[in-house]
């Protein structure tokens, strides 16, 4: 596992030295093997797909015009990771300073029965107010932990913190989701 | 704290994990908008990517650099060089023996001052000279 991640490693420092030189084939690679973990991270944090993509596209120009400044002994996805993360919560922050509505994606699902669904559309909204209410930072790493390719290691890497902080944000903000579901039980008849 | 230990934290019940992570999970793409992305991904690259393959062309680049002020530089020499060369034929045949050229035959020819003020003004055609050479003989 760990020869395979290395190898990964010299591969994508191997494809970024020709994507330097402009190697059109070479970026053809890269995007293929990240763009699905940078969509993930960008919807993630945005919860909107068509902004996702945008921001995708856009964080991939800002990786190839920034790509001299890329330390090739290091791992290049939680580099271009951090790239869309940051511009992501940017993009999220200036979204809420405009205070524009946002439309949930998550329909109830249409196998369930409607009662179940409206139960689970109910509990879904909840959680996602409680999740708003949380700091910045613990809302970005609860968002970004669901995903499956990314542990504590990686998100510290992408939000530039240790991994033992963003374990410990991830717990207190599940107690806070957790005591903020509990308040809207409790005032439920 | 490790993330063994976190995931095994029972903050969130199953219920609640599970629509939470219904809440934040990315849609699905099928396999077109997959390909629909990258190739909006690779169009918008396109330019920055030609950027650095020009910078890669470092003597092309400073020959072109050099070229584009010395074509007018060039231009101007060789015009030199074909007025010189004209100049060279029009003078440089004083050697004994050589042919004269066109001005020197004409300030040396023997003609009145009314012919060569003709001549030199342009005015002049050759039946006009032709008669002012017969009246002055």
């Amino acid at each position: 596992m760990l020869e395979l991640q290395h190898a990964t490693v010299a591969d994508d420092s191997a494809l970024v030295q020709r994507v330097r030189r402009g190697e059109t084939a070479a970026f053809d690679t890269l995007v293929r093997r990240h763009m699905k973990s940078a969509f993930a991270v960008a919807y993630r944090i945005l919860g909107q797909r068509e902004d996702a993509e945008d921001l995708v596209q856009e964080a991939f120009v800002a990786a190839l015009e920034h790509l001299d400044t890329f330390d090739l002994g290091r791992e290049f996805r939680p580099w271009l990771l951090r790239i869309v993360a940051n511009r992501a919560i940017n993009a999220r922050q200036h979204r809420e300073r405009r205070r524009t509505e946002q439309i949930p994606e998550h329909a109830p699902a249409a196998t369930r029965s409607p009662a179940v669904a409206v139960e689970q559309h109910e509990l879904q909204e909840r959680l996602r107010i409680a999740l708003d209410s949380l700091p910045e930072r613990q809302q970005t790493i609860m968002r970004l932990a669901g995903y499956e390719g990314l542990n504590s290691t990686d998100i510290g890497e992408i939000l530039h913190i240790p991994a033992g902080t963003v374990r410990w944000e991830l717990h207190q903000a599940r107690r806070a989701l957790r005591a903020a579901l509990a308040v809207c039980r409790g005032r439920e008849p | 704290m490790t993330d063994h230990e976190l995931d095994r934290d029972p903050v969130l019940n199953t219920e609640e994990q599970q629509a939470l992570d219904s809440l934040l999970a990315e849609p699905e793409l099928s396999a077109g908008e997959w390909d629909s992305l990258r190739d909006r991904i690779e169009r918008a690259c396109e330019l920055p990517l030609a950027r650095r393959r020009q910078a890669i062309r470092p003597r092309r680049a400073a020959v072109a650099k050099w070229l584009r002020p010395a074509l007018p530089l060039a231009a101007a020499a060789l015009l030199l060089i074909v007025l010189s060369t004209q100049l060279d034929l029009g003078t440089g045949d004083r050697q004994p023996g050589g042919e004269l050229g066109v001005a020197e035959r004409t300030l040396l020819a023997d003609v009145s001052d009314a012919e060569f003020a003709q001549l030199v003004s342009g005015e002049a055609d050759a039946a006009a000279l032709l008669l002012m050479a017969v009246s002055e003989e």
